[in-house]
């Protein structure tokens, strides 16, 4: 894929089978990027296979939301207590958030628009790309994935589902948040005393700031796993029917009349 | 004579590992067809020129039935008299029937249309010998076709180009 001189050379590729995931072209609803960025910077970026950057989003927002105890706030906010959410915010960086968080939504949705127009080229041109790769870090190679496992396994602890999908870039962040987040809300020793039918010892270990973050986080694992597991079994459907086409459809091949044995 | 084998395959590793086995026991005759997905929609609502085995009327016609009866009935004792409680009767008994009906094709056509997976995708055809058509049988059936048709060549070119002339059935 690399040879840019060998007249093999592609000029569009619809999938890239790398040790650390597949990452294919296919077509998606820019809104649903931007809506995915705008629950929060980077998720967009990393639905869209552009991980460095999703990456770089996702812990700038992390960051700044730690600084100005954002969503703190946004709790007092939601829960009509004004005053505690002006007290709590830090003005010297909420200011910083604002371009970027616009920035992330509206790049999602332009490179999503993008992507949308490669993949029909990609397709068009009917590219080889690999089904298979070895490599000392990892093994993968495209195969059909059922959607529901993904999705239960995404559901269990966050990460598993991106896991079984072989997304181990996205499935790296969602493990290493979740453990944050448990160690840091004491989310787990608060479904503890909920599950003991404690509701006030639960309501008081558990912390706002940390926690406000795991929805989204529990939320983007699955859609993540169960979206790129139907995708990635339409690839293989796909790069199967491309296979036999172009090795089993001999022109010399003569089909037979002949009455059922 | 030889023997030509149809056979239906989802697409998976299991086509692949056939057609290698197959080609690792000198039967290379094969030729694939991928079908395409099933996007098509069944129609609702049947026009003149095709029906698609749905019915919407069915219950619809039968509630109408019961409805218009019992609207009579019970129209000599209301206000509007039997002549309009018959016909809210049955115009009521019809669109029930009807919402019912509706309700339950939308279901199944949205079964007959996320089903398709469960239906062949791969049509896989392998030419052979007399002698090899046990094992490519048991090749195809033992990496999960879906089914397996085994047809009798009545024409001689396959033996030809075999070489094998001397077994030759004569042209008629």
């Amino acid at each position: 894929m690399n040879n840019f001189r060998s007249k093999y050379r592609n000029r569009y590729y619809l999938a890239n089978v790398t040790p650390f995931g597949t990452i294919q072209l296919h077509q998606r609803n820019p809104l649903i990027i931007a809506l995915w960025s705008v629950a929060f910077p980077g998720f967009g970026h990393f639905l869209i296979h552009k991980f460095f950057t999703g990456f770089a989003l996702f812990f700038w927002e992390f960051y700044i939301n730690q600084l100005t105890h954002l969503n703190t706030a946004i709790m007092y906010s939601f829960n009509g207590n004004i005053t505690e959410a002006k007290a709590v915010l830090n003005e010297k960086y909420i200011y910083l958030y604002i371009p970027v968080y616009l920035f992330a939504i509206w790049d999602s949705y332009r490179t999503a628009v993008d992507e949308n127009k490669l993949y029909l080229l990609a397709k068009r041109e009917h590219a080889h790309y690999p089904n298979f790769s070895v490599s000392p870090f990892e093994m993968n190679y495209l195969d059909k994935k059922k959607p529901w496992i993904a999705l239960v396994w995404a559901m269990t602890v966050p990460s598993l589902g991106q896991l079984y999908i072989h997304r181990i870039i996205s499935a790296i962040l969602t493990l290493l948040m979740t453990m944050l987040i448990v160690i840091y809300s004491n989310m787990i020793e608060s479904l503890h005393y909920f599950l003991l039918g404690n509701l006030s010892k639960a309501k008081e270990v558990i912390g706002a700031q940390w926690f406000l973050y795991f929805p989204s986080i529990y939320f983007f694992g699955m859609y993540d796993s169960y979206a790129n597991a139907v995708e990635l079994t339409k690839l293989f459907d796909l790069e199967q029917t491309e296979y036999l086409k172009r090795n089993y459809q001999s022109p010399n091949f003569v089909l037979h009349k002949g009455e059922k044995m | 004579m030889g023997v030509q084998f149809f056979s239906t395959f989802q697409h998976s590793h299991y086509v692949e590992l056939a057609i290698s086995k197959l080609k690792e026991n000198d039967v290379a005759d094969i030729y694939a067809v991928p079908l395409d997905n099933r996007t098509l929609d069944m129609k609702l609502i049947d026009t003149m020129h095709g029906t698609d085995g749905t019915s919407l009327v069915d219950i619809g016609l039968v509630l109408a039935m019961m409805g218009g009866t019992i609207g009579v009935a019970r129209g000599f004792v209301l206000q509007w008299g039997p002549v309009f409680w018959g016909l809210i009767g049955a115009a009521g008994g019809f669109a029930i029937g009807f919402v019912f009906d509706f309700i339950k094709n939308l279901i199944k056509r949205k079964k007959i249309r996320t089903a398709k997976t469960k239906h062949g995708e791969v049509i896989l055809i392998v030419q052979c010998t007399n002698e090899q058509s046990p094992f490519v049988e048991q090749t195809l059936w033992s990496n999960l076709a879906l089914g397996v048709a085994k047809t009798r060549m009545q024409t001689a070119r396959f033996e030809a180009a075999a070489g094998d002339p001397i077994n030759l059935p004569p042209r008629g």
